[in-house]
């Protein structure tokens, strides 16, 4: 116990401190922050009327962040996986990163979702034994559970590994592999659960599509990767961690070979929607080319289809691919891409036109944005905070010290 | 594995389970009876709103009489009920006001129950209006059921029903979210 | 409908916007009660006031509420409404008659769009005034085809229009419904007499049932709703049409409060043509259960197997 105390006084001293950057950084995201609950405070005062949303399109910019945010933390598996089930040690260094950006984008994603709910002060009705849980009927009730308890095993995992290294001594396979393993499935399920919570509504043909699922994958394991690409070069740049050349070599063969199977999807999907022009196409068709003077969508679906195409043409050529900026462009492009064409693409289109088939627009408001913008800063200092501290347990840095008093603890948590 | 094959087969059964039974919402009317007739029904009496009732009010003299005396009466009555060659005020009122209306075999009969003369032409409609597809119910579904007889709707004289102002416009709210 | 407990903190005056409902609202309902029962200046009526959205706020499911809990849930609603506002409001719980399972049928060919149906439903039902929320659509179509897309709902000129028919479309009350099924909290569900209700106090406005409804039955309270005290239709039901708070769905209820008492519903009622039918399906001997054995009938969407329990007709 006494252990686990000092453990937690060691991260908090090693979080707490930095170089000016550093402390600069978190400044920025606090103050981002804040202003993210000043603008939801607004929203609790008056309302989700303050939100672009209406009874016609009732989801918007937070649902669509949210799926966003589930495939990149869905992603986290794709760096689990081999490195821990294949004994492949090149993974090994961005594992702990890659869990430490799942469990920020987890963290955000449930933001998310709280941010969108009519009243949030009611949410104790989910809880078991006080509340009351639709399970197994409702979807929602499945990706609660889900996104909980993906979240409790990326932190668990994470934590005793870097609770043993701390101590100094090797985790125990036993213990953990089991429970790994248990989130490389849970992470697929975690995903394709949130993709059928759409497309299990024969109210939204744009949704109710048996390939939503798959698509889902696809994409979450495009967007994730290529968010890690960016993000250890980053730590490589910026921290001394060594993240090997091969780990980024592998993973944007993982990025190129999602992205290709993401461009496939795409133009089957588009093939269905297109060929008949029925009217379960109406979305699409408002999305992709806009119905009369309704075309809001227009712009950002062709800016998503040209940056993830693009991109993909990119990686696909060996040659490019292996120059390094081109590899960092492409993963910013796929990122950005699939960004535009979760969260603007999917779905906002999928309420429109109406179940009556009028077309009523949606965009968000300043509020939604700001909102947003305090979560996506959350997000970042949850990361940061995370891989500050993980990064020197890693390297043998930060460990146990063996002659620790309370009056250490103390003394380095004020410094 | 096989704990986790176990525990997922379990967990599907658990939601075929949850399923409700696959009977459709036409069998369970069918079992609770067949329909044998239409239902039964009670006319709201028109009398009570008629304005000009009884007609012995005015019709205290033989019609030509009247005519002398009273010349402008009933001025307001167009007839433009399948105008002209097939319609004409005998066809329904008498010359020799008794309070009531004929059939067209002569048949006297209360304007309380003039639908039985408007059937006589409207014989679909007086299907539907006996059923229940056609007409207007007064009582609560609960209550005996009590309808509006054919006057109590359509002007006999002008049975088509003018254009008018609806009740509310929703423009407005179409552009408030 | 709720003042919020916080007032009494500052001296400015603060609309109920500030009413619970929010994480803050929590914290400061919680702070209200203890800031009211200890502060000697609060009057005996701010106390209940707050002891009363307090016990609101922690208040169970409504199916899994005894028949006492329900009386004093109901109490607890009209008592705050009085303390609110001065004025009474008379709220039902009555359950579900045996042997009932409402229907509807709308006429097609009588429906000429006065929309006096939609009055008459905002009225009954103490709808949002502020944002023109409708249960009910009417949808005027171009005779010749039935394809809604190219029809008009915010029509406004005399009807009906030349060429022009007209339909109605609300809840349909769906034998199996969609939006029960995906409710994380079952804050929705569908009564024994086959009425698809919402417990106002357990919906925690996620709106998930309003992305699976395919007929666009459900309504959401964006802001806090507004009906003048003296439009307020004081004979109301606890699962119909008391008043909503915002960050709640709502929807047509076939009038509960009125049905359950062997009324019709305000629509049906409302309707100078005669178009809109309604009764209960279990018994043979009712309009509706006539209009399925000896008109054509169809019903709308009908592949997607909601089993809806309102049909169209025509002459």
């Amino acid at each position: 116990m006494r252990t686990l105390r000092a453990f937690f006084n060691d991260a908090l001293r090693e979080a707490t401190q930095g170089s000016t950057a550093y402390h600069l950084w978190m400044a920025i995201l606090t103050g981002l922050m804040c202003c993210g609950a000043w603008a939801y405070s607004i929203q609790l005062r008056d309302g989700m009327v303050v939100t672009g949303l209406h009874d016609h399109v009732s989801w918007g910019f937070y649902i669509s962040n949210f799926t966003f945010l589930v495939g990149v933390a869905a992603a986290a598996v794709i760096l689990v996986m081999p490195s821990y089930v294949l004994k492949d040690h090149d993974f090994h260094s961005a594992v702990l990163i890659g869990e430490a950006m799942a469990v920020a984008a987890l963290i955000m994603a449930i933001a998310f979702v709280v941010v969108d709910v009519g009243g949030p002060a009611r949410l104790w009705h989910l809880m078991p034994i006080v509340g009351v849980m639709n399970f197994p009927r409702s979807m929602l009730a499945w990706d609660i559970l889900v996104l909980n308890g993906y979240l409790a095993l990326n932190i668990g995992v994470p934590f005793y590994l870097l609770y043993s290294h701390w101590q100094g001594k090797e985790p125990d396979k036993r213990l953990y592999v089991p429970v790994v393993l248990l989130s490389i499935a849970w992470a697929v399920s975690l995903h394709l659960v949130t993709a059928f919570l759409y497309a299990g509504l024969p109210a939204r043909p744009f949704w109710n599509s048996s390939l939503l699922g798959p698509r889902f994958l696809a994409t979450a394991f495009t967007a994730g990767p290529a968010l890690m690409i960016v993000v250890l070069t980053l730590i490589r740049r910026f921290g001394d961690y060594p993240v090997a050349k091969e780990t980024i070599e592998k993973l944007s063969v993982v990025v190129t070979v999602a992205a290709q199977i993401c461009a496939v999807m795409t133009i089957s999907e588009l093939f269905v929607e297109f060929y008949r022009n029925t009217h379960h196409g109406m979305s699409a068709r408002y999305l992709f080319f806009g119905i009369g003077e309704k075309r809001a969508l227009v712009p950002w679906i062709w800016s998503s289809i040209a940056l993830t195409f693009t991109a993909t043409g990119l990686l696909s050529l060996h040659r490019l691919r292996a120059k390094k900026p081109v590899l960092y462009l492409a993963c910013a492009m796929l990122f950005v891409g699939i960004l535009i064409e979760k969260g603007i693409g999917t779905i906002i289109p999928g309420f429109i036109p109406e179940p009556w088939g009028k077309i009523h627009e949606y965009s968000p408001t300043w509020v939604e944005l700001v909102v947003a913008l305090g979560i996506w800063s959350m997000g970042a200092f949850v990361f940061t905070v995370l891989a500050k501290v993980a990064i020197p347990i890693e390297l043998g840095q930060l460990r146990e010290r063996e002659e620790e008093t309370e009056a250490d603890c103390l003394e380095g948590v004020s410094k | 594995m096989r704990a986790l094959v176990l525990a997922a087969i379990l967990l599907l059964a658990a939601c075929g389970g949850d399923h409700k039974p696959h009977t459709t919402l036409l069998a369970t009317l069918q079992q609770s009876g067949h329909v044998e007739g239409p239902p039964a029904l009670q006319v709201d009496p028109r009398t009570p709103h008629l304005t000009k009732y009884p007609c012995a009010k005015c019709h205290d003299k033989p019609l030509p009489v009247l005519k002398q005396t009273k010349p402008a009466a009933h001025w307001e009555i167009k007839l433009l009920h399948a105008p002209g060659v097939i319609t004409e005020c005998k066809t329904c009122h008498s010359e020799t006001p008794t309070e009531s209306l004929h059939l067209l075999n002569g048949k006297e009969i209360s304007f309380d129950s003039s639908h039985e003369l408007c059937a006589q032409c409207h014989s679909k409609q007086a299907a539907d209006w006996r059923g229940g597809a056609h007409g207007k119910r007064m009582s609560g579904w609960a209550a005996d059921r009590r309808v509006l007889n054919c006057t109590g709707c359509h002007n006999s004289h002008q049975p088509r029903l003018s254009p008018r102002w609806p009740a509310l416009s929703r423009m407005q709210a179409e552009e408030t979210p | 409908m709720t003042e919020s407990p916080f007032k009494i903190l500052t001296d400015k005056p603060m609309d109920r916007r500030t009413a619970i409902g929010t994480v803050g609202g929590m914290l400061a309902a919680g702070l209200g009660v203890l800031q009211t029962s200890c502060s000697p200046m609060a009057s005996a009526a701010e106390k209940e006031k707050a002891k009363l959205d307090w016990e609101a706020y922690f208040q169970g499911h409504f199916q899994a509420m005894t028949p006492a809990e329900k009386e004093a849930t109901i109490q607890r609603l009209e008592r705050s409404y009085e303390l609110n506002t001065g004025n009474r409001i008379d709220v039902s719980a009555q359950g579900a008659r045996e042997n009932v399972l409402y229907g509807y049928a709308f006429n097609v060919s009588k429906c000429r769009g006065y929309m006096d149906c939609v009055k008459a439903c905002i009225q009954e039902n103490n709808q949002d005034r502020a944002s023109g929320m409708a249960y009910i659509r009417i949808h005027e179509l171009e005779k010749g085809s039935m394809n809604f897309e190219e029809a008009s709902d915010d029509f406004f000129h005399q009807v009906p229009a030349a060429g022009h028919f007209y339909m109605g479309t609300q809840c349909f009350h769906c034998q199996n419904p969609p939006c029960v099924d995906v409710c994380p909290v079952k804050a929705t569900w569908m009564e024994p007499d086959g009425i698809v209700v919402v417990d106002y106090n357990w919906c925690i406005g996620c709106r998930y049932c309003m992305a699976a409804c395919p007929y666009d039955a459900r309504r959401f309270n964006w802001a806090d709703p507004l009906v003048p005290a003296e439009e307020v239709n004081p004979n109301q039901h606890y699962l119909g049409n008391r008043l909503r708070k915002k960050g709640v769905v709502e929807k047509c209820t076939f009038c509960v409060q009125r049905s359950r008492d062997g009324k019709n519903p305000a629509c049906v009622e409302a309707c100078p043509t005669g178009a809109r039918v309604f009764g209960n399906l279990l018994d043979p001997n009712s309009e509706i259960r006539w209009i399925l054995a000896n008109k054509k009938v169809f019903r709308l969407k009908e592949d997607l197997g909601t089993e809806p329990k309102f049909w169209y007709y025509m002459d």
